[in-house]
This record gives structure tokens, sequence and C-alpha cells, in this order.
């Protein structure tokens, strides 16, 4: 059985099948850590050198320095910065120039990782890349898709956004105009797509649509950052509804053309609207601004047979399970157990809801024991189906290598116990 | 994918915003406190479920306004439909005007206006004629003919499609009536093609069982669907313009909260098929002004405020009785007004009288019609290189343009030069053939059925298509149809 | 009296829908003789059909009238039945839009010119089944039925009822025309009809012609 049959057998609550062996990832800083500590360099993860229309890398400039030499390849390892992230196969969102890992992975037998098909699926034609100020300590700069962003580059964590591009009706309707339609979606296509095609008929992984940062309240984040988002769910309500229409419809459009011409296994919707105490929107702001568009493109998805439709969301969403729920999504992910989130309480409440995720990634530190009783729970839900277990978020720098092999062990075997195939 | 034609400039509107907003509340306080009857309780019980008040004596389906909204959001503004040769497929919505052949029950003769049962080889033969014609993008159903000679009436839209199927690879729309949309999904199945369904609404205010069956099949196999409600302004429509406008508008979001209901997030294309009475005889008019302007005010509405995808039926047909300057007074002046006020797709190429009479020699003329009227709305583009002040100011004011390189490099781009008119000089015409655009358009016709070979079905195709058909006629057999 | 048998045509001939039952009702109060109402009431109806027919009338007005109609009859029915007496007509209709098929405006136009004309109109409705038509052949005694199809897939079902008409022995009983946008005279030939008409007025006159009247 290959990791896509065993993806969506497990998605769909196959009793037989054992569920799949892969992390949410790690942060640079803890891949480091770990080589020093042990883990064997075979594969030292390559951040993406190439800043490409497709996929583009919002980060890659800050991550290389390489945004002068748009289009070209850098050959050589470049050293992980401590703020990246490092993709441990639950996901795989390639446009944040975040790698892939691959020495832990084969170290525990972990399957294929997840594939986002290569469109563009946020503005068509891109923003080009513009550099406002760059000095020892920080490089100021506008990305691909319009946001102004700071990466401090002592401290090499995700390059922060500072101005985002929809600024009011104007700035949107300009953007709609030129980036965001359905009379050039052959653009939204690379040149290589016919053989991109082939590769995916024959694929032994699952391949998804969406993605960072596609989503009803992520996309409005993304591109007019959160305290104006805020202030227009009060007062500029037609605007964001235009807006995530304009979104919802070209999502629909492209993913249709996509599906007409391969299967997709699973869609996944990037929100993170929950803090870590609780939902950033209410429930009334969700049910206007959130509900009818995630029945618009879950309706769609289900009449074209894509019924795996996961959502991201880090913090606490308890409230909001029933509302995700309403609305047609199918599964969540990461479960943040330190946000509160509890798998095995949401097992009981809603039991044909999809989960990935939900170890306590931060108790890993804490000893066999801690492991031990953290981990009890995962069997229960193993047996249940339609659950992948692993840490809540990218593992931190503060989990030593040895502890990690503990916990990943014991949960491979585990996983390995629940599953005759 | 065919690419139609690219609006490049915003539609005309007619209507200022207050009316926009007037003709949309009108039409909820229709949906809500009138309501619209479905006569299928199989659709009733999924509107009930749905949330609307269904009286299941009348079988009148009462919609709130915030499920009409509900049910327009979650229609995608554009949706593609895939043909048996994927480069003819179609993506509706946005800026693109396709234009769909037109339709007639009967054989027009172009000479004398005598109309005729058809032949299966002149329907095919005019099958084969828009195949060809770079403008025709879809064929609705029961095209080119309503009727086929030798062919059972209820065959006759299997019979129809299957021939589509045989001798176009374009996309086509399915039928509706008496359970014609089994037989003509199998049928786009086994060529390996979507089908546009198709539901059609009975007006006022109702729609059929028939149509009822024909969306939950259509919707089953995937299809995204055509819909549409015959309108009759001062018949089956309020006489004025604005309030068979609300009532047009009313059956159409009636039947679109059927579909998103059955199935969220399907594409549809809504027709606007509106006809005012003539007043003397109960017949149809058509191509007047109140039609166009009809069509305008929809387009606007729909466009940019529902976002879904339209099509104008407007230009399809016209009351003269034979291929002369009345057809094309008659259906030009509602085709461009459709294009520039936003339609997606307008029904134009072939139609003589009423729904009456069809000839592939007019289809040839429309297709000149349909790229010039496709060239318009491309607008042109303004730019230092477009405007070439150093080309005016190198002709100065005794040169000519006709040696400037860049009138060889755009004179195509920037106009559209058509193919059948006559476009000799005087001279020319008066000393030769002295040929009509009609006669040249019948010499253009012969020459596509010498040369033009659409790309045939597979044999395991053909035989499943004959399996279709042989299926279909035992089905109406045994129901006593035939 | 001769004033309000006046004030009744002038009702028909005006269009005044809205106060045909009352000045019927007055009629009747006077006691004026309930044929000779009925009368001014078809002659006033016969003149909008004529109007019609040259061109001077349109149709929102041949239908006004008719509604004025059917305000005003029923209360003249009512006292000609008290009083046992009998109103002539030209023939008697049984009509209707074919199973199938829902379009009434045709059917109501030709129902209406009918009825102007001077025929007693039985008006089955739309949808009719092959057997409602002839329940109605059987009850109703008509001389003429009369069937309206709009498409061309429901056309056949008036061979179905033509059929039906065969098999239960009532064919030679009645007349049948049939009309509507599919239908020509060719296909009313191939289906044993007895007359077409391409529009209303048409159809009146093929009725008329068929039960050999003027």
């Amino acid at each position: 059985m290959d990791s896509r049959e065993r993806f969506l057998e497990v998605m769909r609550f196959g009793r037989d099948v054992r569920s799949l062996k892969w992390e949410f990832g790690y942060w640079g800083k803890t891949l480091k850590n770990w080589y020093s500590q042990g883990l064997e360099e075979k594969d030292y993860p390559a951040i993406p050198t190439e800043i490409s229309t497709f996929q583009a890398s919002l980060y890659t400039a800050a991550w290389t320095g390489q945004w002068q030499k748009k289009g070209s390849k850098r050959g050589g390892k470049i050293e992980l910065p401590n703020g990246i992230g490092v993709w441990g196969g639950g996901t795989y969102w390639p446009n944040q120039g975040f790698p892939l890992e691959r020495d832990a992975g084969r170290y525990f037998g972990f399957d294929k990782s997840t594939v986002l098909a290569k469109v563009e699926q946020l503005l068509c034609p891109k923003f080009e890349i513009k550099v406002l100020e760059e000095d020892e300590n920080k490089l100021r700069y506008i990305d691909l898709d319009g946001v102004e962003r700071i990466y401090l580059k002592q401290e090499a964590t995700i390059p922060t956004s500072m101005k985002w591009p929809i600024g009011d009706w104007e700035s949107w309707e300009k953007i709609k105009r030129e980036r965001v339609h359905t009379d050039n979606l052959s653009e939204r296509f690379p040149p290589d797509w016919k053989d991109m095609v082939k590769i995916y008929k024959e694929r032994d992984y699952p391949l998804c649509l969406g993605g960072y940062p596609l989503g009803v309240f992520g996309t409005l984040v993304h591109l007019i950052g959160y305290e104006k988002l805020f202030f227009y769910y009060y007062d500029q309500g037609k605007l964001i509804k235009d807006i995530l229409n304009t979104f919802t419809d070209v999502w629909i459009a492209l993913w249709e053309e996509v599906l007409s011409q391969i299967d997709i296994d699973c869609v996944h919707i990037w929100e993170d609207v929950s803090t870590g105490t609780a939902s950033m929107v209410s429930p009334a702001t969700f049910k206007e601004f959130m509900t009818p568009y995630y029945k618009k493109l879950t309706g769609f998805l289900k009449s074209k047979g894509v019924d795996i439709i996961l959502l991201d969301t880090d913090g606490d969403c308890n409230e909001l399970i029933p509302l995700f729920m309403e609305a047609g999504i199918t599964g969540l992910y990461p479960m943040e157990a330190s946000a509160g989130m509890d798998v095995l309480a949401a097992r009981k409440k809603y039991p044909g809801l999809q989960m990935m995720g939900g170890i306590p990634k931060s108790k890993i530190p804490l000893g066999k024991k801690e492991i031990d009783r953290f981990l009890e729970p995962v069997e229960e839900l193993l047996k249940h189906g339609g659950y992948i277990p692993y840490g809540d978020h990218l593992i931190p720098p503060e989990v030593p290598w040895e502890d990690f092999c503990y916990y990943r062990e014991k949960l491979n075997r585990l996983i390995d116990q629940n599953g005759k195939v | 994918m065919q690419k139609g034609f690219k609006r490049n400039f915003d539609p005309i509107e007619i209507l200022n915003s207050s009316q926009v907003e007037q003709i949309h509340s009108g039409t909820l306080h229709v949906l809500e406190d009138v309501g619209f009857k479905f006569d299928s309780q199989k659709a009733l019980k999924v509107l009930e479920k749905r949330g609307c008040k269904v009286d299941h004596d009348t079988r009148i389906a009462k919609i709130p306004p915030y499920i009409v909204e509900e049910c327009i959001a979650s229609t995608p503004s554009s949706f593609m439909v895939q043909a048996r040769d994927k480069d003819k497929s179609v993506r509706f919505g946005a800026n693109t005007l396709y234009f769909m052949n037109s339709a007639g029950a009967r054989y027009s003769d172009v000479k004398t206006g005598k109309v005729t049962m058809p032949t299966i080889q002149q329907n095919n033969e005019a099958v084969i004629v828009s195949d060809a014609l770079d403008s025709v993008n879809v064929f609705p159903s029961y095209t080119p003919y309503f009727e086929l000679e030798g062919v059972p009436p209820v065959m006759s839209c299997p019979v129809s499609c299957a021939q589509r199927m045989r001798y176009s690879t374009k996309p086509s729309r399915g039928a509706q009536p008496t359970d014609t949309f089994i037989w003509e999904t199998k049928l786009a199945q086994a060529a390996g093609a979507q089908l546009l369904g198709c539901v059609e609404g009975a007006a006022p205010l109702s729609l059929s069982e028939d149509a009822c069956n024909a969306a939950f099949y259509y919707l089953d196999a995937g299809f995204p669907i055509y819909i549409a409600s015959g309108s009759i302004m001062g018949g089956s429509h309020p006489i004025t313009v604005a309030g068979a406008s609300v009532s047009h508008n009313a059956e159409l979001l009636a039947i679109v909260v059927l579909l998103q209901s059955v199935s969220p997030g399907c594409g549809i294309i809504a027709n606007n098929f509106v006809t005012a009475m003539n007043m003397a005889t109960g017949d149809l008019n058509f191509g007047t002004a109140a039609v166009a302007l009809h069509q305008m005010a929809y387009n606007q509405v729909w466009h940019s405020l529902y976002k879904i995808p339209v099509n104008n039926t407007g230009s399809a047909f016209s009351n003269s009785k034979k291929i002369d300057y009345q057809v094309a007074a008659e259906k030009l002046p509602l085709a461009l007004c459709s294009a520039l006020s936003g339609a997606n797709m307008i029904v134009l190429h072939g139609g003589v009288t009423g729904e009456l009479a069809y000839n592939p020699v007019l289809a040839v003329i429309d297709d000149d019609v349909a790229n010039s009227i496709g060239r318009i709305v491309e607008g042109f583009e303004v730019s230092e290189g477009t405007i070439g002040l150093d080309v005016i100011a190198k002709v100065g004011s005794s040169g000519t343009f006709l040696s400037a390189p860049e009138t060889r490099r755009l004179w195509k781009d920037e106009d559209f030069m058509p193919k059948i008119y006559d476009k000799t000089s005087y001279q020319e015409w008066w000393e030769g053939d002295k040929k009509t655009v009609i006669e040249k358009a019948e010499d253009r016709m012969q020459e596509i059925l010498a040369s033009h070979k659409p790309e045939p079905l597979t044999g395991d195709q053909e035989n499943e298509v004959q399996k279709i058909l042989d299926e279909a006629t035992g089905y109406y057999k045994e129901k006593g149809l035939i | 009296m001769e004033d309000i048998l006046e004030e009744l045509k002038r009702a028909v001939l005006e269009f005044d829908v809205d106060n045909a039952h009352d000045i019927a009702a007055k009629a009747v109060q006077q006691g004026v003789d309930p044929l000779q109402a009925a009368k001014a009431l078809t002659e006033a109806i016969r003149i909008v059909g004529e109007k019609f027919g040259s061109g001077e009338l349109f149709l929102p007005d041949l239908v006004c009238a008719s509604e004025v109609l059917k305000k005003a009859f029923p209360v003249i029915n009512e006292e000609i039945e008290k009083k046992g007496k009998k109103q002539e007509s030209l023939g008697k209709v049984v009509l209707g839009t074919v199973f199938g098929d829902i379009h009434s405006i045709g059917k109501g136009m030709v129902s209406t010119l009918l009825y102007a004309s001077g025929f007693e109109v039985i008006d089955l409705g739309v949808n009719v089944k092959s057997e409602v038509f002839l329940d109605a052949v059987k009850k109703d005694n008509p001389d003429i039925v009369a069937m309206s199809a709009l498409l061309t897939t429901t056309a056949n079902e008036q061979k179905n009822v033509i059929e039906g008409l065969k098999k239960a022995g009532l064919r030679k009983k009645v007349k049948v025309i049939v009309g509507g946008s599919p239908i020509n005279q060719e296909f009313a030939d191939s289906i044993g009809a007895d007359g077409y008409g391409a529009t209303a007025p048409e159809g009146v006159k093929v009725a008329k012609k068929l039960l050999e009247i003027d």
C-alpha cells in the first residue's frame, strides 16, 4: 500500500490500515541541534533558491539572499536559518520557501509526503520582488504577493509583514482587475504542466490543492493584515465579501481545470484563525464572513468527488469545530494540545472528524514517563481511524534528538500495532 | 479550451445601483411571498430540508431571501464544460463571450422560404457546418433541428444529441423532456464529453416534473447546468420590462436555489429567453427594443450582482420567413446589445423564423456577424505603440499610412475582415457574377462540407452510441410512446 | 330597459372588468329578459372580435373584454336557468393543452375567440390527460375537440387523444382541431386531425368551417 492509498484509507476511517508516519515539521534550529546530537546527515534540507512564479517562494529572498538573482539556481548547501520551518510530511507548502526534511524521515521510516499540485492559486501575475532597504541586520522588501516584509538577519525568523497590498476598495479593485480573475487561468499553470500531469497520474503520494495561504480568513490576513481586517469586518463588509467571492470563484475555476485532468486526494485550507486561548472571530462573524464561502468551496469540491478537506488552524479552535463541520470542512490539524486542543475529547464529540497532529510537542523533553503518558490516548484514536498522529506544530529546538527518538519510535510502534496493512 | 472573445472594457450598465437593488429586492419578494411551483415531490423535499416553506398540496415552495442569497453565493462565477475534443472545451464566466448555435423545427429553403421536415442528412450537414465555424462554440439541445424525418418525436432529442456527438467535437447542451436526459447523459459519457445539462422552467413561476428530474440526473452525472425560463412579456410575464425582469429573475433564481441545494457549488449559466407578445396575433415578437432592454438589464443584474454566467437567446431568431434584411435587422441589434452588456454567451447562428426554421447557410453568414461582434468587445489597445505619434509625424500631411510597416503588421488585429460579405468594388460586382451574400454563403457551405471532416468517434464509442439509442428506443416503446 | 342592455354592451366594449358583475346584477334586478342580456353581451364581444380581426384592437383588449363576459355571464346564466329558458350557441367545444405541456397562452386565446364568436367553450385547462379529453367528450357531447401543444415533444400527445377517441368509438362524433407552435398542416394531417389553425383567429375560422357555419 503506497502513501497515497494509505492516506485515503485512513482519512476514510478504514479499520485495517495502519496510519501514516509523518510529522508536521521542525524548526531549522531543531534540526541543526539534532545533526550535532546524532541525526545522521545524508540529505541536508535544501532550501529552494529559485524564485519561480509558480508556487512562488514568499521568503526565499530572505532565506537565501538570492532575490537579486531571480530565476537563478545556486548549488551547495545553505545552512538552515534558525527560524525557518522544515516540513515533516503531513503538509508541504513550497511557497514559504520551507524545505522538506528527509534525514529524520528516513531514519523513522516515514511515509511519502503530501505534495501540492503545481499551480498558482493566489495572485497571477505575481508582484515583482523589490528590495526597499538592506543593511547588516535587516532586509526590508516587497514579496511576490505585494506584502512588505522585514527579515531580521541575526534572528533569522520568518519575515514579518509590515504593509499589505489591499488597503481599500481602490487597491483591491486594482489587484482584482490585474491579478485575481478567471480570464487568464491558463497562465496559472506552469509551462511543464503536461509533464506534471503525467507524473501526478502515476504518483504514490497524496496530491493536494489549496495550502498556505489559501483560506477565507487566512487569505484576508495575508493580503490585508490582522488589524485592518478586524476593522473591515465591521465597516467594510461589502469589501470583504467581494474579496472572498472573487478568490473563491478563482479557486473553484482553477481547481475545476486541474480536476478535469487529474484526481486530487485532498484540499488544505489555511486559516490560523485561533490564538492560544480562543478564536479570533466570533461565531457571528464566522457565520457571515466564513461559512458561505466554505460552503461554496466544499460544495464544489464534494460535487467533484473531493471528500477530504483539511483545515490548518493553530491555537484553540474548540468552539469553531461545529461551525467548520457545518460548513463542510472534514478535518482539522495540527490540533495544538498546548493551546487546549484535546484530540481524544474531540474524537468523542465528533466521531466523523478527520484529525492530524495533536501530540504535545513541547512535552517531549519532559522525559520518557511523560511521553508514555501523553501517547496513551493515541491507541484508541488509531483504532477509531481518521487520525494521523504527530507533533502539534513544528518541533521546537528544546526537544533533544534522544527524546524525540524515544517519542517517535514509540509512536511508530503504536501505529504499526494498529493496522494490519 | 476554446478562447471565445474577451471583453476588455466594462459592460454597459443601463440601470443605476438603486434600480438594480429594486429589481433584486422585488425578486426576493416574489420568491418569499408568492413562491414557486416545483412539480416534483423529490425537489420539494430537498427545498423543505433547505429551509423553504413548502405546501405539498399546491407544490409551491416559498423561498426565504437568506436561502436565495446563500445559493447565489455558492454558485461559481465561472465553470467549465468538457468537450469530446479537450481543445474545444469552454469556460463560461468572467469577461469571456462565446456563441451558441441556434435551432429550428424545420429546414428552411433559402430561395422560397418553404419549410420542410429535415432529413438526417440535412441535420448532419448542418452540424458539420457549425462544427467548422470558429465562432460557434457550443451546440444547444435538439440542434440544429427539433425534428427529424423518420425519427419518432420522442427520440428526436437523443438522436439529435447522438448526431452532434458523431459530427462535432464541440460541447453540447442536453435536453430535458420525457427522460431524454438519461440517454443524452449516457451518449455524452460514451463520447468522453460532458454535457451542459438543461433545466427549463415553465413560466410563470413553475418547474415541471421532467425539468426537476433532469436537474437531479444531470447533477448526479457531475454536469454543469444551463437554466432557462421562456418569458413572454404580456403573456407569461408582465408587459413592463421592469416587471418582466423581476418575474423572470424569480423563476431563474428559484431554479438556482434547487440546483445549489442539491449540489452546492455546481456550475450554472442562466439564460435570458424573453420575447414580447405580438398583440395582434399572440405570436412571439422577436428582435424588438423591449427584448434588448430586458436582456441588458438582466445581464447587468446577473453579471454584476449575482456573478453568475449569463446566456442571451434574444438574437437566436427573427420573425422573417426568409434569410433577408429583416433577419439581420431583428437579430443583430439584440446580439450587439447582449455582447456590450456582459453576456457570456449569445445564441445566434442559423435560426431563421422563430423556432420554426433553420438553415446552415445563415449560420455561415452569422459566423461573420459573430466575429465582428467579438472583435468589437475585445476593444483596442491605447499605448504609445498603438497611437504611434512617430508614424503620424513621419507621414505628415502628404504621405500615406499604407506604406507604414505598422499598417502591415497591425491591420489584421485592429479589425475583423468578414469572409462572406461582399467587399468587391461596384465595377467588379457589376461585371462579375453578382453574387449575394446568401449565394456566397451557399458556396462556402459546400466548401466546408467537402473539406471539413470532424474527428469521428472511435469504433467502440460508435458501438456504444448505437447501443444507447437502441436502449432508448426500447424504453420508449415499452412506455407506449413509439 | 334599453339603457341597461346598452350599459351591458358598453361594459364589454369599454373593458369595464371591475363593474361587469354589478351591471349584470342590475340588469337582472331590473327584470330584463336574460336572453336579451346575453345577446347584448355576445353582440358586444362579436364587435370586439371583429375589431381584433381587422387590427383595430389587440389581444389585451380581446382578453379584457372576455374577462367582462366571465364576470357578467354567470349572473345572467343563473337567471336564464331560473326562468327555464335556453341560450343558443354556434356549437360546443371541449378544449385543452395536452398532457405533459403546461402552456396556456395559445389555448387561452383560442378559448376566448371561440367564446367571443358564440361558441360554448369547455376549457379543460393544461396538462390534460388523454382520458380526461375522452371523458369530456362522453359527458359533454361537444361538436369539437380542440387541442394545443407548445412543445415538439408533447405534440405527439395530440395523436394519442385521437387514437383514444377512435378506440372508444367516439371519433366520428366530434371534429378534432389542433394548434400550437410545433404543429403544421402536415403534422395535423399525419395524426388524423380534421383541422389546424396556425393562429387563434384561424382556429375559429376552422371551427366554423368544420361545423359549416356561415
